[in-house]
């Protein structure tokens, strides 16, 4: 979940979150939305501003809520109608393709950080 | 009151030795000789970021200065890249309102001194701070808009690249412009990408360079008839439409609406292409061309210095070059020129009337200018 404000007036979603509508200047209620969406248009940067390292993917996704969200994302979602999910991680938007694979990958990771866990409990202590 | 322009002109853009207290000088000094006008009853400046370009400020008190026109009133003017066109839409108040009889109007930006990558990090301090974080410049938010103008009304890639044969070819004939240098199609397909599908050759180039105009309430050959400016929500995220700018739309309604003209009316334009799509972009959201029909357009040669509506016969921002702050200026300077007979080689056919459309931002702050040439 992400976020995001919306208008009372208009019922437009902001993310982020910002104080005032710019179209009905009413004050925004602060409420979550889902980071699912389709990517409207992408590019890939080569000359991007000083202090990124190229390649930079961006992605320009329009979440079932209606609003859209400029993202960095992978090669991967780099297609017109990509279903993507978003997730802020920092200041920062991240895009990643929402399909089968996306939901067994977070799985897996779960099921893997579990294990480190445990595997790390299994480890004989060194006698001191 | 009626507003005419008493003279127009710009400094040779490219990599100049100058600061940008110097060019403002240069192109000061060069109207100056001109006109043979030294009254000004107040001077105006337009820079978009000199203090981070080049660390100089106080620049308004600095010209007057340094121009020996002390104690003249002198204001700078900012809305990003279209501040040389949003200071003569402010110095314009000055006449009409008959304040001031002769105004000197100048502009210019010094950016050849910074390496690109740091030059385009001081540009893309006008994009949205969120936008920002991901790394986006302001040629990967054009590329953005380009890919879906692209997809939507079914746009090649090459008919993009003849905004660039076009303007390079044009600014060949412009002694003062940055580039002068004659490409093909081959040639924008081998540069280098900056932002897919952007190139090389569809970026405008970072250049020092300085505009310099004159206002007067006197009657002259060329009058401004009409003034209008727009602005837009600065996230790209937050705008109506990816392919068209609404700041442009409205800052033509207004332009159209005080000259009580239509854009049918229009015989030539000189047009913000900092990237190829802007020009076609720009050249539908004015009305001069039906909404997808602006590559179309282009393709068939109407656009070109000998067609029915000649764009950019200056080379514009891609071949005469970019100083952020004089672009908006360095336009109207053109269609002075165009109107006075002083086109050279790139004169066009029916310089009638001349309309400049300047962007600030990423279309967040534009500016359209419409003259007309005075019988004589």
């Amino acid at each position: 979940m992400l976020d995001a404000a919306r208008c009372p007036k208009c019922n437009e979603i902001f993310i982020p979150p910002r104080m005032f509508c710019p179209k009905c200047r009413v004050k925004l209620e602060n409420i979550q939305v889902k980071g699912v969406g389709n990517v409207l248009t992408f590019t890939t940067i080569l000359v991007p501003p000083e202090g990124f390292t190229p390649p930079v993917y961006i992605v320009l996704v329009k979440l079932d809520s209606g609003v859209n969200l400029l993202c960095n994302t992978s090669k991967s979602c780099l297609h017109f109608n990509k279903r993507v999910i978003v997730t802020k991680i920092g200041d920062k938007f991240i895009a990643e393709p929402h399909n089968i694979f996306y939901v067994a990958k977070k799985k897996l990771k779960t099921l893997l950080r579990r294990r480190e866990k445990t595997s790390a409990q299994e480890v004989p202590k060194t006698p001191s | 009151m009626s507003v005419y322009l008493a003279g127009a002109t710009h400094t040779k853009f490219g990599k100049r030795p100058y600061s940008i207290v110097g060019l403002l000088l240069e192109a000061a000094n060069e109207i100056i000789e001109n006109t043979g006008i030294t009254d000004f009853d107040e001077i105006y400046v337009g820079t978009q970021n000199p203090e981070e370009f080049t660390g100089e400020a106080n620049i308004a008190s600095q010209i007057t200065d340094q121009l020996a026109l002390t104690p003249t009133p002198a204001f700078r003017i900012n809305t990003a890249s279209s501040s040389g066109a949003a200071v003569l839409h402010i110095a314009y108040n000055a006449v009409a309102a008959g304040r001031a009889k002769r105004v000197l109007v100048l502009s210019a930006e010094k950016m050849t001194n910074l390496p690109t990558n740091r030059a385009t990090k001081i540009l893309a301090e006008v994009i949205d701070r969120s936008e920002r974080a991901a790394g986006v410049s302001m040629a990967s938010l054009a590329a953005l808009i380009t890919k879906f103008y692209m997809h939507k009304y079914h746009m090649h890639r090459d008919d993009l690249s003849l905004v660039a044969l076009k303007n390079h070819s044009n600014g060949l004939l412009n002694p003062r412009a940055h580039l002068h240098k004659s490409i093909t199609l081959a040639d924008v397909n081998k540069s280098k990408i900056i932002a897919e599908p952007l190139r090389l050759y569809d970026c405008c180039p970072l250049s020092d360079g300085a505009a310099a105009v004159i206002l007067t309430s006197s009657r002259t050959k060329v009058k401004i008839i009409g003034l209008g400016s727009a602005t837009d929500h600065v996230p790209l995220r937050n705008r109506e439409g990816l392919t068209s700018f609404s700041a442009t739309v409205n800052a033509g309604e207004r332009a159209y609406k005080m000259a009580g003209l239509s854009p049918k009316d229009i015989t030539f334009a000189e047009i913000h292409d900092a990237f190829t799509p802007f020009e076609i972009i720009g050249s539908e959201d004015l009305g001069l061309f039906e909404k997808g029909e602006g590559w179309k357009a282009l393709k068939n040669g109407v656009t070109q210095i000998d067609g029915g509506l000649p764009i950019n016969p200056s080379g514009g921002l891609k071949s005469r070059g970019h100083p952020v702050g004089a672009s908006g200026m360095a336009q109207v300077v053109e269609l002075y020129w165009q109107m006075t007979g002083n086109a050279g080689k790139r004169q066009v056919l029916n310089p009638k009337i001349g309309l400049a459309q300047s962007i600030g931002g990423l279309a967040t702050n534009n500016f359209v200018t419409i003259l007309e040439a005075q019988n004589a």
